[in-house]
């Protein structure tokens, strides 16, 4: 085990809240608000069951392999030809979702303050940094998620701001529908996506005692994080002009009146895209692990390679109406695609401890 | 090794940094007001807008052009045609549409005022009677410029006639986007070579349905808004005789249905303060007694006024201006929305007037 690809406990939880949060928060209201209304709010709750489960499932899965690492625990689990397999598609999976964080944060960014830049530009140079966070492992990539994670956490306080000036006849009656909270869930699977990243990192963690609660804390914090921030958007916008915007929580920043600041959104976009940065990252150290793992190439070498697909994947996203339907079009399956994955190496891995206790 | 690694990085990144092929900040205009008019045959747009000029040092003057054109943005792409400067306009500070623009419709303003983001969201936007040159032509008095006058004048109007502060264009696509809501923005006319407020203009959708006068708009604000400030005014013979009792009102509003139909009850709880009182002055200080007899004429003035004002909304107005459909849209589902709306004229609307004198003032 390299010494550089460890991480404490706690910094597993700054990995797993910032490979969540990120764009997700300022474009996450529109899509609920679609599809379940005023209880979009509530699809966001019982959709945050999906990144626990991940989190648990993958803590159980190594803890009945005495925490091998992923290549050697897939390799007593499925073989080694599905392996293979198994590995590329997770690493498709993390180089799409990537993709499409630096698309969404280039989009945003040209859409908002650097109108100057073309999107193709700031691609070329996130994935430049990018690269160059997550060559030295994952070490640097937990220790920069932390640091960004006490620097960003005042973006939690604006939602406050608009608490009581909101109406509370916008989110009321409470559910109108209870079918449409189900069609909203597939809407949310792009903002909670990231958490796949425990799979890969669980066996890194050095006090493994108490991780799966670290990592239960991670995703209870973005869920009450996601929930928060759309309850209060459609308190004070309702559903309807929520569902129209391409970044409702950006347009509820650029509202605040704030002495001297005449216009609050630039400076909120200048915190904020530290956080969506950070989230590329993380996704940036499970998309080159997973690349290395399946062509046997070095991590550093990998890490290289890897970013060039990224940027190639992110041009392709670049309009924003493109990325979201993009996005909705291939999470469900992606999702769909760990859910199963979880769910029969967890039966493996218990059928394995099974065995071996009998012995 | 690292860090010259990094140090690397950073300078290659700098050269993207900058603004090449911007208009620097000299050759700038500022644009300070913006009136959305439309031309004599209601075919083209009328797009006035009032800007500085900047001449050498502390010599500012304004200047007004008007513009004409297909949509609110070619008119505004012709403008830099006789501007010799550029212009942005996230810094205006009035919208003005004209009475006969709002009648045709506003949409394509919401649109482009929430769609462009150069655009402020926080901006005060008015409706005013006549048309946006005639205001914009003035020449200010208590500010430099006359969309700082609008802007003020609006602002201000909070403390008295039951006003609220929300005048922004980001308010104005809350009730426009909301359910059960109709648009109430401020009304603003020219008087007496400066600007007052006229009333509040009340839409249908987007369009304008009427501008109520000042007179009632002061209780249809009393009944619409929460936590506002006014006077009323109690006279019983002559301004010798009167009481003038300053109010801060809070009304909640219940929904209910009664014989199928929507049955609304808003209660207003009435804080009031006196601040003139000659009516009982000369008599005998029983102030409990005074109190019970201002807040009893009080209440039946109020009463009288507001279900005057009612009426006047259901049989006049046909459109409902209290903001109290919102609560019906709640209780009763959102895809009930229409059938509330137009259910306004035989909807039955009860107010429950609560007054209490909080304060006499020095005098007892």
């Amino acid at each position: 085990m390299n010494k550089n690809n460890t991480i404490t406990r706690n910094q597993y939880f700054f990995v797993i809240q910032s490979a969540m949060i990120g764009i997700g928060v300022i474009s996450l209201a529109a899509g609920v608000t679609k599809k379940a209304q005023q209880s979009g709010w509530i699809a966001i709750i019982i959709a945050g069951i999906y990144p626990i489960l991940c989190v648990i499932l993958s803590y159980e899965i190594y803890k009945n392999l005495n925490f091998i690492e992923y290549t050697q625990a897939s390799e007593q689990l499925f073989g080694k030809f599905l392996t293979k397999i198994f590995t590329v598609l997770f690493s498709i999976n993390f180089l799409f979702l990537e993709g499409a964080v630096i698309s969404g944060l280039a989009n945003e960014l040209t859409f908002s303050t650097i109108k100057f830049l073309s999107p193709y530009v700031v691609v070329f140079l996130t994935s430049l940094l990018i690269y160059y966070n997550s060559v030295d492992g994952l070490k640097i990539v937990a220790r920069l998620s932390e640091l960004v994670f006490y620097l960003t956490i005042f973006i939690f306080l604006i939602p406050i701001y608009f608490i009581n000036k909101g109406d509370v006849t916008n989110i009321l009656p409470v559910v109108n529908n209870y079918g449409s909270l189900f069609t909203a869930i597939p809407t949310t699977f792009f903002a909670y996506s990231g958490v796949e990243l425990s799979i890969a990192i669980v066996p890194l963690i050095t006090n493994k005692m108490g991780a799966k609660g670290a990592g239960i804390a991670a995703c209870i914090f973005t869920t009450i994080l996601y929930t928060f921030i759309t309850l209060v958007t459609i308190l004070y916008m309702g559903w309807k002009l929520t569902s129209q915007l391409q970044y409702p929580f950006l347009y509820l920043v650029a509202t605040t009146e704030i002495a001297v600041i005449s216009n609050f959104e630039p400076l909120f976009i200048f915190i904020w895209g530290n956080k969506i940065f950070q989230t590329a990252a993380c996704m940036h150290f499970g998309a080159t692990y997973f690349f290395s793992e399946a062509t046997k190439i070095p991590y550093k070498k990998s890490c290289i390679i890897s970013s060039i697909i990224v940027a190639v994947v992110g041009i392709f996203m670049i309009p924003e109406y493109k990325r979201s339907s993009l996005t909705d079009k291939v999470m469900p399956y992606l999702v769909g695609y760990i859910f199963i994955w979880l769910i029969a190496a967890y039966i493996l891995s218990l059928y394995k401890k099974v065995k071996k206790n009998e012995k | 090794m690292k860090s010259r690694r990094l140090i690397l990085l950073l300078i290659f990144i700098l050269f993207f940094t900058g603004c090449y092929n911007r208009v620097s900040i000299e050759k700038l205009s500022v644009i300070v007001g913006i009136g959305f008019d439309v031309g004599k045959d209601k075919k083209e747009i009328e797009n006035v807008a009032e800007y500085l000029i900047f001449r050498g040092q502390r010599e500012i003057d304004r200047g007004v052009s008007l513009e004409v054109g297909k949509t609110i943005n070619e008119a505004n792409s012709n403008r830099q045609l006789n501007l010799k400067k550029n212009y942005l306009l996230g810094t205006v500070r009035a919208y003005v549409i004209s009475e006969e623009r709002a009648k045709l419709g506003i949409k394509d303003i919401i649109d482009t005022c929430i769609r462009d983001q150069e655009r402020n969201l926080n901006t005060i936007i008015v409706v005013s009677k006549g048309s946006c040159k005639d205001i914009f032509e003035q020449t200010p008095k208590e500010e430099s410029t006359m969309a700082d006058e609008v802007k003020e004048l609006i602002e201000a109007s909070y403390s008295s006639n039951f006003f609220t502060n929300n005048a922004g264009v980001k308010d104005l696509a809350n009730m426009y986007y909301q359910e059960g809501r109709n648009i109430v923005i401020p009304a603003i006319e020219k008087k007496d070579s400066t600007i007052r407020i006229a009333g509040i203009a009340v839409f249908d959708k987007d369009k304008l349905k009427k501008i109520i006068p000042i007179e009632e708009a002061i209780y249809v604000n009393l009944l619409r808004n929460y936590d506002v400030k006014g006077n009323i005014a109690l006279v019983m013979e002559d301004y010798k005789k009167a009481v003038d009792v300053e109010c801060i009102s809070k009304r909640k509003v219940y929904v209910d249905k009664v014989d199928g139909k929507l049955k609304y009850t808003i209660k207003l709880n009435i804080e009031g303060e006196i601040k003139l009182n000659t009516y009982n002055f000369d008599e005998e200080n029983n102030v409990q007694k005074i109190l019970d007899d201002i807040k009893i004429q009080l209440t039946n003035n109020l009463n009288e006024n507001l279900n005057k004002i009612i009426e006047r909304a259901k049989n006049d107005y046909e459109i409902d201006v209290f903001d109290i459909q919102k609560y019906a849209v709640a209780k009763y589902g959102r895809e009930n929305e229409e059938s509330i709306r137009e259910s306004f004229k035989d909807c039955e609307i009860e107010v429950m007037v609560n007054t209490k004198i909080s304060s006499t003032g020095r005098y007892k």
